[in-house]
C-alpha cells in the first residue's frame, strides 16, 4: 500500500493579480510584469495509492490550486510535482461543456479530453447514460438542460472514466439528494478500488469516508 | 512525445474540430447553406463594385469568377485566424478547469473552415464553367493549395490566439492587419496593377503565391509549380514560429488568461 500516487517536492507558486493598467501603470509593468500572490511556498506533500485526502481551508487558500498544480492544468514556479497513472479532474462539473450540442456529443468531447479512447468511449456511452438517468434527454442540446441535470451528465462522465487519481473540488454542494447518496456511493467504490481519491470540501465530511485531512492556511501575502 | 500522445491529440483535434463545426450551425434556421451563401454574397458584392463601377482590368478575366479565385485562399485565412484568435478566449473554462493540450483549440477552428473551403473550390469551378472556361474533374487537384494554407493559417491563428489571451490588444491589432493583408494582396485586383518596384512582396507573401498559382492555372492554362512550392518556405516559417511560441507559454496560458 506505500506505493506513491502523488509526490509534491517542495513546490512554491505564485499567481498574478492583475491592476488596472493606466499608462503610468503599464510603464511600471515592463520592469515588473504584474504584482504577484503567493500560495504556496515550499509546500511537499506525498500521497499514497488508495488513499482518500480530504483538504480543507478558507476561501483563497489554495484548495483548487492544488488540485489544479496536481493536475497539471497549472504549473508550479519551483519544485516539482509527479503523478502516477492517469488523473481525471473534476473541478467543475461540466467545464467545457457545448451548450448548443446534445448530451451524447458532450459525453464524446468530455470523455476525450478525460483522456479516453475512441473505441472505449462507445463501450461506455450507454453506462454513462444510464447512470444519469437521462436516458429522454440524451438527444436533447444541453441548453435545455436543468442545472442539476447538466450536474448529473458530467458526474456520469467522470464515474466511468476509469481514474487512477480522482481529484474533486467541491462538486458535492449540487445535484438532489438521492443523486447525491449515489455519487457518494460510488466514490466509496472507488476507494475499494484502490483509486487515489483528493476532494476539497469546506463541508463536513463523515470521519470514516477519508483517510488522512489537510488543513492549507494561507496568510493572502502579495510579494 | 510518444505514440499515445499523438494519438490522444489528434482524436482531441478531431473531436474539437467536429464539435465546433456542428455547434456553428445548430441554432441558425439556414444551417449549413450558410457555408454556400457566405462566399456567393461575398462574391456578388465585390463583382458589383470592383467589377461593375470600379471596373477593375482583369485581363478580359470575367471579374466574378476572378475574384472568386482569390476569395478562396483569403477567406480560409481570414475566417481561420479570425475564429481561432479567440480560441483561448472562448474555452477559458475548458483551459482552467480541464487538462489537454490546448494547442488543438486554435487548430480546430482552422480546421472547422476545411469545408468551407471545398464549398468554395466547387462554387469557384461551376462558375468557371458558366463562364466559358471548360474544366473538368482532374482541376479539382487545386485541392492541394490547401496544404500551405493550413500551415500559414494556424500559424498566426497559434500567435494570435495566445497573444490575445494575455493582451485583448492584439485582438484589434489582427482586425487591423486584416484590411492591410487584404489590400496588399491582389484578391480584387491582378497582380499585374503592382509598380514594378513593389512586386518583390508578392513574394513574401504566401497568400498572394497561392493566388497567382491558382489565375495562371485556372486563366492561362499555366502550371506554375514554383509559385506554389515558393508558398512552403513562408508558411513552414510562420507556423513554426507558432508552434515555438505556444510550447514555450502553453504552460502559462491557464494562469494568464
Amino acid at each position: 500500500m506505500s506505493q506513491p500516487a502523488i509526490v509534491i517536492n517542495n513546490i512554491t507558486k505564485k499567481y498574478y493579480l492583475e491592476k488596472p493598467r493606466t499608462l503610468k501603470k503599464w510603464f511600471h509593468t515592463i520592469i515588473s510584469p504584474f504584482e504577484k500572490f503567493t500560495v504556496f511556498k515550499n509546500f511537499s506533500l506525498s500521497v499514497n495509492k488508495g488513499e482518500f485526502i480530504l483538504i480543507t481551508g478558507s476561501n483563497g487558500s489554495g484548495k483548487t490550486t492544488l488540485l489544479k498544480l496536481i493536475a497539471g492544468i497549472t504549473f508550479p514556479d519551483e519544485g516539482s510535482i509527479k503523478t502516477y497513472g492517469r488523473i481525471v479532474p473534476l473541478i467543475e462539473l461540466g467545464a467545457g461543456f457545448n451548450y448548443e450540442l446534445t448530451g451524447e456529443e458532450n459525453i464524446v468531447t468530455n470523455a476525450t479530453i478525460l483522456g479516453i479512447q475512441k473505441s472505449k468511449i462507445k463501450e461506455i456511452i450507454p453506462k454513462i447514460v444510464s447512470f444519469s438517468g437521462l436516458k429522454d434527454f440524451i438527444d436533447v442540446p444541453l441548453k435545455r438542460y436543468s442545472t442539476g441535470m447538466v450536474t448529473r451528465l458530467a458526474f456520469s462522465i467522470a464515474v466511468y472514466s476509469n481514474p487512477n487519481i480522482l481529484l474533486i473540488d467541491e462538486i458535492f454542494a449540487v445535484g438532489d439528494h438521492e443523486f447525491r447518496k449515489k455519487s457518494i456511493k460510488r466514490i466509496l467504490d472507488f476507494k475499494k478500488k484502490s483509486i487515489t481519491i483528493v476532494l476539497t470540501s469546506n463541508f463536513r465530511i463523515a470521519k470514516y469516508i477519508f483517510d488522512r485531512e489537510i488543513k492549507l492556511i494561507n496568510s493572502f501575502q502579495t510579494s | 512525445m510518444n505514440i499515445n500522445y499523438l494519438r490522444h491529440y489528434f482524436q482531441l483535434l478531431e473531436v474539437f474540430t467536429l464539435r465546433e463545426i456542428k455547434s456553428r450551425y445548430k441554432a441558425s434556421l439556414l444551417g449549413p447553406l450558410w457555408i454556400v451563401l457566405y462566399p456567393l454574397f461575398t462574391a456578388v458584392i465585390l463583382n458589383f463594385i470592383f467589377g461593375k463601377f470600379i471596373r477593375i482590368k482583369t485581363e478580359g478575366i470575367p471579374y466574378f469568377v476572378f475574384v472568386l479565385s482569390g476569395l478562396i485562399i483569403w477567406n480560409f485565412f481570414q475566417q481561420g485566424v479570425d475564429l481561432a484568435k479567440n480560441s483561448l478566449v472562448w474555452n477559458r473554462e475548458l483551459i482552467t478547469k480541464t487538462a489537454f493540450s490546448t494547442s488543438v483549440l486554435p487548430f480546430s477552428y482552422v480546421l472547422s473552415k476545411i469545408p468551407d473551403f471545398l464549398v468554395y473550390l466547387i462554387l469557384l469551378l461551376v462558375s468557371y464553367n458558366f463562364n466559358n472556361y471548360r474544366a473538368n474533374f482532374s482541376y479539382f487537384s487545386i485541392v492541394i493549395i490547401i496544404l500551405p494554407l493550413i500551415l500559414l493559417t494556424s500559424g498566426v491563428a497559434l500567435i494570435s490566439s495566445l497573444t490575445n489571451a494575455v493582451f485583448r490588444d492584439f485582438g484589434k491589432i489582427v482586425d487591423f492587419a486584416f484590411m492591410i493583408i487584404f489590400y496588399a494582396t491582389p484578391i480584387i485586383y491582378p497582380e499585374s496593377l503592382i509598380p514594378a518596384k513593389f512586386k518583390f512582396m508578392l513574394y513574401l507573401n504566401p497568400l498572394a503565391l497561392l493566388i497567382a498559382f491558382i489565375r495562371n492555372l485556372l486563366f492561362r492554362s499555366d502550371f506554375r509549380l514554383h509559385l506554389y512550392l515558393l508558398s512552403f518556405p513562408m508558411s513552414l516559417f510562420i507556423f513554426l514560429l507558432g508552434i515555438i511560441l505556444f510550447k514555450n507559454f502553453n504552460k502559462k496560458v491557464a494562469d494568464l488568461i
